[in-house]
């Protein structure tokens, strides 16, 4: 379970409030999409969920742990994935993941056997040999993915992680995100695709200015936007009084 | 040619720009290296203006040779610091992908580059070569030679002029050279071997120049009483000896002093005409190629290796190996960080195979301290100080420094792994150097045990100083990383403590260095036996080490994880 409580962060020097007393929850078994404009608040957010940004105000407890206070077993139960894919791209996919292993902890066996496995499963199998720098877009979204999951966390935390995959690797993820949250564990991840959010996703929330405008399951809705697409639902409530959104 | 100077511009204001807060700490650092480097330059000035007096007195007609020398030297320096800036900033950018999308020619974005190389060395030539031709322009008036305003112009004008031949001749040498490498699988690795290769080869120029003059400087002692006036000559003569030949500087000179004047200034404009013609042409055919050498990674065929072997690993032997293997991937950081490690024992053999060391003469007690001092000052500055494998080791991780803010790691164990590598490197270095100076100290005459000894006590020295000024370095460079740059030159630039623990590094190898020379001083003239002048040499090399350990290398590590979190990135 992830569990956001009042969560406040300004950037040094910046003086505006990125995220604004943010609260969210996130229980076990949910697919969450965490939506919202350019600019939004949505990486601070992440950023700090993962342990990258120092924030000022607010807890933030992954399964039960403090991210401030026991930072190293909340961060064992996160797996994440960038959106930006900066990763050691001068490592061998194979390399990195087993950097990736060693880090969390699996042991040598279940290092192989899971490594093949989803290699298998994103067709990355016969370029596991060479440097992630020789990789295209889509291929270091997926080692980024395998690197993230491949210890099994409890909470996923993904990035736009749809974005540069082929349908069929889109698909697949999908699925292991399904099937991850059928474990009883969370899935929390940001996109700027409606569909994929609408369809995919048990719950979602958007945010626009640093501040949660819209926390709610699917089924309330499809009561809330009552005839309106999600993307006119999601125009509507981050527009700006100038029309920017 | 307007796109082309907003190129240069970007180029510039990319390597120069600082933020507010670097500012006030790079005027301080600035500030204290002008204050060290002041003496030695004024020290030059008044020997420059005495030659320059004398030889107008005595008549000798070496005024062209002379200053012609004086630009040597100033072209050696920037030729060492600007080998370093062209490979960073010409080959080993990340920018590669991004410029071959404009539309300029390769040749326009080589240039544009050169430009930006030639900025940053000017302040280098002008800090050697204005001063001292002019200095030595008033020595001859002072002497009664004739000197016009012709010379003290020119004398203006060429520090800008000469940074250019040093940076054409590092660029006739590297364009086929990286253009080459891009023909091979491991271009990585392979630019670092070449680029270490330049550097080494240039030390082997060099110090054959200098060997020359110090040679040629030693005779004068020989054969009993020194006459000072004999001294002075002999010694214009020996350094002039460097620039007799030196064209096109030569020209250059010898159009100072008016000699063919109209001439001499034709081959001079003609000489740089021709390099500028050759490296343009040079770059027009292969430097395209060797940008592309660096990104056609994504189109080329995938490894055929199939296989992997997979083991199970503690996580400390994952960070170090990580750490390893990103360095040594990473040919512009590799190379600045590799440097020092190689330059060590190549230095001590270097410098005392060109016959510099035997100042005191070959094998008498001042000579082999001598030797033995000057090798633990430079091993000692160029493994531990020179060391940015600890003093970039986060700034090195560029945009990929989150990650070690997202890992289930205790950021003390990656500051160990990072630490650890770092001495690895290091004490690569410090061995080499100690198995050079054993060897320089054994060819000398000194006894074998007494060779050995004293290789084992600069291997423990340097090992210790390297230890605490490694991880000076790396908590420094913690405090505040730069995280966002596109070459190595850029993230280097703006990280304001690099210059501090090669400070340090001088000093602690200085002290007892100086002390060590006096010792063997009085052991030459009989007060005590030469192996009391070794002891009190190493008494204080480890007594600076452990002083310096004591000062900044027991450092605790509680203050880690706030260094770490006050990182937004």
């Amino acid at each position: 379970m992830l569990k956001i409580t009042n969560l406040t962060k300004t950037y040094a020097g910046g003086g505006v409030k990125a995220v604004d007393c943010v609260n969210l929850t996130v229980l076990p078994g949910e697919i969450f999409g965490f939506l919202g404009p350019n600019g939004a608040g949505k990486s601070t957010t992440i950023k700090s969920v993962i342990g990258v940004l120092p924030f000022e105000e607010g807890t933030i407890e992954i399964f039960g742990e403090d991210i401030k206070k026991n930072p190293l077993a909340a961060k064992k139960n996160i797996g994440y994935v960038p959106d930006n894919h900066v990763i050691y791209d001068k490592l061998t996919g194979i390399e990195y993941l087993d950097f990736m292993a060693d880090v969390y902890g699996i042991p040598a066996a279940k290092k192989k056997e899971r490594i093949e496995k989803y290699a298998e499963l994103f067709s990355l199998k016969d370029v596991l040999n060479d440097p992630i720098k020789k990789y295209s877009h889509g291929m270091k979204q997926k080692i980024c993915v395998i690197g993230a999951i491949l210890h099994e966390p409890k909470l996923w935390v993904l990035d736009e992680p749809l974005t540069g995959l082929d349908p069929q690797s889109a698909y697949d993820l999908k699925q292991l995100m399904r099937e991850h949250c059928k474990k009883g564990n969370t899935v929390f991840f940001s996109s700027h695709v409606l569909d994929v959010a609408e369809k995919l996703c048990d719950r979602i929330a958007v945010i626009n200015k640093g501040k949660i405008v819209v926390d709610t399951s699917m089924s309330d809705l499809k009561a809330l936007r009552r005839d309106e697409t999600l993307e006119e639902y999601f125009l509507s409530i981050t527009r700006t009084e100038g029309g920017e959104v | 040619m307007t796109g082309f100077f907003h190129l240069v511009k970007v180029f510039l204001i990319n390597l120069f720009r600082l933020d507010k807060s670097q500012k006030k700490i790079k005027i301080i650092l600035y500030t204290v290296l002008t204050v060290c480097f002041l003496p030695i330059l004024i020290g030059a000035c008044a020997a420059v203006f005495f030659a320059g007096k004398h030889a107008a007195e005595s008549g000798m007609d070496i005024s062209s040779e002379f200053v012609s020398s004086i630009y040597t030297v100033g072209m050696i320096v920037t030729f060492f610091f600007g080998l370093i800036t062209m490979l960073q900033i010409v080959f080993f950018d990340k920018d590669a992908e991004f410029l071959l999308s404009l539309p300029f020619s390769p040749t326009r974005i080589f240039s544009a580059k050169l430009i930006a190389v030639y900025t940053t060395e000017v302040s280098v030539s002008l800090f050697f070569a204005l001063p001292l031709p002019i200095v030595f322009g008033i020595g001859l008036a002072a002497g009664g030679g004739s000197i016009t305003v012709l010379y003290f112009l020119s004398a203006v004008v060429m520090p800008f002029i000469l940074p250019l031949l040093p940076l054409l001749v590092i660029a006739l040498l590297t364009v086929p050279l990286m253009y080459l490498v891009s023909f091979f699988k491991r271009k990585s690795m392979l630019s670092l071997v070449a680029g270490i290769a330049l550097f080494a080869a240039f030390f082997v120029v060099y110090f054959t120049v200098v060997g020359r003059v110090s040679n040629a400087g030693a005779e004068i002692g020989e054969g009993g009483e020194i006459d000072p006036n004999a001294f002075v000559e002999s010694m214009i003569l020996s350094f002039s000896a460097i620039g007799r030949y030196l064209y096109p500087i030569r020209f250059f000179t010898d159009f100072m002093f008016l000699k063919n004047a109209a001439l001499n200034l034709l081959y001079f404009v003609l000489s740089l005409s021709a390099l500028f013609a050759a490296v343009f042409f040079l770059s027009s055919k292969f430097y395209a190629k060797s940008m592309r050498g660096q990104i056609e990674h994504a189109a080329s065929r995938s490894s055929k290796r199939k296989g992997y072997r997979l083991e199970s690993r503690s996580l400390r032997k994952a960070l170090l190996i990580k750490e390893i293997k990103m360095l040594s991937r990473d040919t512009g950081f590799a190379f600045q960080s590799y440097l020092g490690a190689i330059m060590a024992p190549l230095f001590i053999v270097f410098y005392n195979v060109s016959g510099i060391l035997n100042m005191g003469g070959g094998s008498s007690a001042i000579g082999v301290g001598i030797a033995l001092f000057l090798s633990y000052f430079f091993g000692i500055m160029f493994s531990a100080g020179m060391n940015y494998t600890a003093f970039a080791a986060f700034t090195r991780e560029g945009k990929t420094f989150y990650i070690n803010k997202y890992l289930p790691v205790p950021y003390a164990e990656i500051f160990r792994a990072k630490a650890r590598f770092a001495w690895i490197v290091s004490c690569t270095g410090i061995v080499l150097g100690a198995i050079a100076v054993a060897v320089v100290l054994a060819v000398k005459g000194e006894a074998i045990w007494s060779a050995l000894l004293n290789a084992v006590l600069f291997a423990g020295a340097g090992a210790a100083l390297s230890f605490s000024l490694n991880r000076f370095g790396l908590r420094r460079d913690l405090k505040r990383p730069t995280l966002d740059w596109n070459n190595v030159k850029e993230a280097l630039k703006s990280n304001t403590y690099l210059m501090f623990p090669m400070l340090i590094a001088v000093g602690a190898s200085l002290i007892p260095m100086i002390v060590g020379i006096v010792f063997a001083a009085l052991a030459e003239v009989g007060l005590f036996p030469r192996w009391v002048a070794y002891l009190v040499f190493w008494l204080f090399a480890y007594m600076c080490a452990l002083i310096v350990y004591l000062a900044i290398g027991r450092k605790k590590e509680e203050d880690l994880d706030a260094l770490f979190n006050r990182i937004e990135c």
